[in-house]
């Protein structure tokens, strides 16, 4: 049988043929096809305006792998936050650049896919862990730009660690 | 995993996006993100008003913990701090410099301008004035809630106690009666109390019979509603109890 499909159209104005069920693990995608009647309509063209087609490829290919994961339930959230659940297939999806993996993370807030934006945020949490405030700088080229007073209370903070 | 190919970088990431990546943390890398940066900075003091709005210092307390507590010390509402603990603590991290340390942290308790709750434990008799001034301290908060949990032993050393409680609907004399039981050494007991009456002088009068050792106790009673009618009571001996009240108005008067 062929699943019925739903036109997803990116920034770039790319259209993807998608299956409405694969389209609907997006919740932003969810409401707007149930608030506007569009699923009867095979030709209708669900507009993304914040997703360019090289993230919402990958998206898709999240989506479709992922597809009959199980819904995350309020339990799930009550939950410890774990990062080392990660899982072989999602560590090699995301083996992407800074920038490919944070437009990821707008992506999935953006169509609010709870799955993809735990495991994206998880991977950046990943990569803050351990690490000195130096350490993070020059991982995520952030420039240091305290204000004088900034730095006079950063460093009333640091003096509780200085002993021994 | 390579730096950025295309433009898009952490800072382009909004708060509720970091707010996501920070549930992932623990403190000590919760810090370590503040310190990066001023963005950063704000965005976690921002999150921290929820994620530590309620702060506990039991058991062995680390520098770090001090550390985040100066951090987010501004939007604690809620702390719960066991003295014996923090002493212990300040002790075995700063040794010398405890006293400096505790300083700080008196400064930081100070800083909690949205403090509504606070619980003070101590049991160790060397640490009573340290309670002693964090309870002091906690009176220039806007408290809803003070727990005090000491060990009846230590109130026993009290020789002054003054009491002042808001509270228009509850009688608790007998709760005075039973510290004044406790406080062996007592000898001033000051209460401001609206539902104070005339009959409690007779009834600490009446407990001190039984307790020679510990009189005379000097008792002023503030803040009644009727005006005071007796100023000695013909019941009692005044060689037990030195008594006095002043009603609402005679204390407005003496301002």
């Amino acid at each position: 049988i062929n699943m019925p499909t739903i036109k997803l159209q990116s920034s770039d104005e790319e259209i993807f043929d998608t299956d409405i069920q694969i389209a609907k693990c997006s919740g932003t995608i969810r409401t707007m096809l149930e608030d506007c009647g569009m699923e009867e309509d095979e030709n209708a063209i669900v507009p993304l305006p914040n997703v360019n087609s090289t993230i919402l490829r990958k998206v898709l290919t999240w989506a479709n792998y992922h597809k009959d994961d199980p819904q995350p339930t309020e339990d799930d959230e009550s939950k410890e936050k774990r990062t080392d659940d990660i899982t072989s297939w999602d560590a090699d999806f995301l083996k992407v650049d800074q920038g490919t993996l944070f437009e990821l993370i707008l992506a999935a807030n953006y169509l609010d896919i709870k799955g993809l934006l735990e495991l994206t945020c998880k991977t950046v949490a990943n990569m803050i862990k351990g690490k000195t405030p130096e350490d993070i700088r020059k991982t995520f080229n952030i420039k240091k730009d305290f204000t004088p007073a900034e730095e006079e209370q950063v460093r009333k903070e640091n003096e509780w660690c200085e002993e021994k | 995993m390579n730096k950025t190919e295309n433009d898009c970088g952490i800072l382009q990431l909004d708060e509720y996006c970091i707010e996501h990546i920070l549930e992932y943390l623990e403190m000590e890398d919760h810090l370590n993100f503040a310190g990066t940066c001023n963005h950063f900075r704000l965005v976690f003091k921002l999150w921290a008003q929820r994620f530590y709005s309620n702060f506990i210092l039991i058991g062995w307390i680390s520098p770090s913990e001090l550390k985040l507590l100066s951090l987010v010390n501004e939007n604690v509402k809620l702390l719960r701090v066991d003295v014996d603990d923090l002493i212990l603590s300040l002790n075995e991290n700063y040794s010398k410099k405890r006293s400096y340390y505790f300083g700080k942290f008196r400064e930081l308790f100070g800083g909690m301008q949205q403090l509504r709750r606070l619980s003070v434990w101590q049991f160790e008799y060397n640490n009573w004035h340290y309670a002693k001034t964090i309870i002091k301290d906690a009176a220039s908060h806007q408290l809803q809630e003070l727990e005090i949990s000491a060990d009846r032993e230590q109130l026993s050393s009290l020789e002054k106690l003054r009491i002042a409680l808001l509270d228009t609907t509850v009688n608790i004399s007998t709760v005075y009666l039973d510290l004044i039981k406790t406080c062996t050494r007592l000898r001033l007991l000051s209460i401001f109390d609206l539902t104070t009456r005339e009959s409690f002088a007779i009834q600490v009068s009446r407990l001190l019979e039984e307790f020679e050792d510990r009189r005379p106790l000097e008792l002023f009673i503030y803040g009644q509603r009727e005006s005071t009618i007796t100023r000695t009571l013909e019941n009692i001996d005044s060689s037990h109890l030195i008594y006095s009240s002043m009603n609402a108005e005679e204390l407005i008067q003496l301002m």
